[in-house]
């Protein structure tokens, strides 16, 4: 009796301040990315205009400094690899996630789900053991050139590891499911009987890919290279792992700065310049694309 | 004659599943052939075929005197009106007729006649900009229509093309697209499972089951002399009998029912006494008079109403013959006719039909 009258109160009350009502249901939400995402990226944003503290941490004072620090060749070399690695690794993953997702949305039934499962799978291993991995692969004297010279294809190891190409084939490996599976999910989608129009319309199969399936497809693409591209500018394990301080990525060197280089405000700018190119690079991207409506459709 | 299409012994399996079976056909130049049967007799399948879809796994499939049987959709002249309609929901509707055209590499103010002359064809002239989704059913079967038809196709192929139509709508674009047909002059083949849209649209119907042609001829055929006892169970309604055959002379058979009538049967060849055979007779074809009254046809016995179906225009009976042979009998309500008169159930009537109404029926 007690508990039902209280209930009322609180409905009426909400009825009363409908706004309030909306407020409390997203409340804890509001509540866990102003704590969580909001708050850092304010303090952030507020370092990044600060002096770096003698022992590390930061001391109130007003500078340019930290964005000015960043014309230097050294740091723009560091950004215009991090972008040539993730516009490439996007690109690749594109070319080899788009015929992997084609063949399993087009597989029997019973396939599917085993194909997919298996696209996920190296998830279930941390991926840093799996980088690991592909260290002792790529070494000189790692499995890859060890066979290579069995087979007498070489007779000196080859220099994989500590390049751009390996940090590309680690990156690469490590996103290829979040590629495939948005890829996978409008493919599937896709009415077999439109394929079957085109090729009745006259269309070859490069010209029906062209025109029917990649267009229809759009939302996967764009969806893939989304969810490709924004993490990948921001590695710094592969990249330190595979391409060592030869090919050093803009996630290292943020990672330098609030780890052994102690200088957080410069560390700060650095995630705020990467943020802001992201953030103009995906838009242009969509607007270019036209990939805003094609995105909503996905919802 | 001149062949449009020809199918010699196609044949098409499926794992362990034949669809279509042997199938031989001749389809003339601008005839609006049908082919009908219910849902799994391979209509669907046969239709693929032609259209380049499926390979044969046996025959050759020819159109216009040239075997296309191992040919791809793109490189035959024949175009499709899908069941879904398969519009490109990515074009709008211009976009979607002209997709064949483009590849076609038609020149541009070429191509923009032809898709306002499509669009003509079909009365969507203002549609040109709309996008599929904005359009009703019968408006994007209409497009479909439009879209195939503009690369002036040997064969036009459609496949229940409206099937997702309401009744009504069904019904005008049945007309409209035989009326269609016979302007453009485009051989149509025509699948469809409703014996009723076949029969008023097409020249000819290929009657099919299990894969196989149960009958192929002229509406008027199929509906008066059907061969078997599918085809006259599939297209509108039949009463079955069967009896022995007691007597066979130049112009009558006579014959025993099963259950004790003595009938007399229009003559035919390769039937003799004694022998055991099927006939239908179809509902509307029967005379009913109160019992009191005379009919001169050859077949007449009285019978007793045990149900009755009010339907508007006509009513329908069952009539008990005999203890074994009970008949469906459609009677037209016609305002001169003295069948005017209406029976009750338990009434007893005079039944009587033509001897040349029996259809005798494969075995």
């Amino acid at each position: 009796m007690e508990r039902t009258s209280l209930r009322i109160r609180i409905l009426k009350f909400f009825n009363r301040h409908p706004n309030t009502r909306a407020f409390s249901i997203l409340f804890p939400c509001i509540f866990w990315i102003g704590i969580f995402f909001l708050l850092p990226l304010v303090l952030m944003a507020v370092y990044s205009f600060l002096e770096r503290g003698l022992y590390g941490g930061v001391s109130w004072i007003f500078t340019w400094d930290n964005y000015a620090r960043f014309v230097d060749p050294l740091y723009l070399k560091i950004l215009l690899r991090t972008f040539r690695i993730s516009f490439l690794t996007t690109v690749i993953l594109l070319l080899v996630g788009y015929p992997m997702a084609y063949r399993i949305a087009r597989a029997e039934k019973r396939w599917r789900n085993i194909l997919l499962f298996l696209v996920i799978l190296p998830f279930w291993t941390s991926d840093l053991i799996r980088t690991y991995a592909w260290m002792l692969i790529l070494r000189d004297t790692g499995l890859l050139n060890h066979l290579l010279q069995y087979l007498h294809l070489i007779r000196e190891p080859i220099t994989m590891l500590y390049t751009e190409g390996a940090i590309l084939l680690g990156i690469a490996y490590v996103y290829l499911p979040f590629m495939v599976l948005p890829l996978y999910a409008s493919i599937e989608k896709l009415d077999p009987s439109l394929l079957e129009a085109a090729e009745d319309l006259g269309a070859t199969p490069f010209w029906r890919f062209l025109k029917v399936t990649m267009p229809l497809t759009k939302s996967g693409i764009l969806a893939g290279s989304l969810l490709v591209f924004i993490p990948s500018v921001g590695v710094f394990v592969v990249s330190d792992l595979l391409g060592g301080a030869k090919a050093m990525m803009i996630g290292n060197l943020v990672q330098l700065q609030f780890g052994p280089a102690r200088n957080w405000p410069f560390g700060s700018a650095a995630s705020f310049i990467l943020m802001t190119i992201v953030l103009l690079a995906v838009f242009g991207y969509l607007k270019f694309s036209g990939g805003k409506e094609a995105l909503e459709e996905v919802r | 004659m001149d062949i449009s299409v020809e199918l010699k012994g196609v044949t098409k399996t499926f794992g362990d599943v034949t669809a279509a079976d042997n199938i031989n056909l001749e389809i003339e130049r601008g005839e609006f052939f049908s082919l009908l049967g219910p849902s799994g007799c391979g209509k669907t399948t046969t239709l693929r075929l032609v259209a380049g879809f499926e390979q044969p796994t046996k025959g050759e499939i020819l159109i216009n005197n040239v075997n296309v049987s191992n040919k791809r959709p793109y490189e035959r002249n024949v175009n499709t009106v899908f069941q879904s309609y398969a519009l490109f929901p990515h074009l709008t509707v211009a976009g979607n007729i002209r997709f064949g055209l483009e590849r076609k590499k038609t020149p541009r103010d070429k191509m923009q006649k032809l898709v306002q002359e499509a669009l003509d064809l079909v009365q969507l002239k203002e549609m040109g900009d709309r996008f599929p989704h904005q359009l009703s059913g019968g408006q994007q079967q209409r497009v479909a229509l439009a879209r195939a038809l503009v690369l002036r196709p040997e064969v036009l192929l459609l496949d229940e093309p409206l099937g997702a139509l309401d009744l009504k709508l069904r019904k005008a674009m049945q007309l409209e697209l035989k009326s269609l047909q016979e302007r453009i002059g485009i051989t149509f083949i025509y699948v469809t499972h409703d014996q009723e849209e076949a029969l008023t649209m097409s020249d000819r119907i290929a009657v099919m089951a299990h894969g196989r042609l149960a009958q192929v001829g002229s509406p008027e055929e199929i509906y008066e002399r059907p061969k078997t006892r599918f085809v006259a169970d599939f297209i509108g309604e039949s009463n079955f009998f069967s009896g022995e055959i007691t007597a066979v002379n130049e112009n009558n058979l006579h014959l025993k029912s099963d259950g004790g009538l003595a009938l007399i049967l229009p003559p035919d060849q390769g039937v003799s006494v004694g022998q055991h055979v099927n006939f239908s007779i179809r509902p509307e074809k029967f005379k009913v008079l109160p019992q009191t009254e005379a009919s001169d046809w050859e077949n007449q016995f009285v019978g007793e109403i045990i149900n009755k179906i009010y339907l508007g225009d006509s009513m329908h009976y069952v009539i008990a013959l005999s203890p074994r042979e009970e008949i469906t009998v459609f009677l037209k309500k016609e305002r001169t006719a003295q069948q005017q008169v209406s029976f009750s159930i338990g009434d007893k009537v005079l039944v009587s039909w033509h001897r040349d109404d029996c259809v005798i029926l494969a075995a």
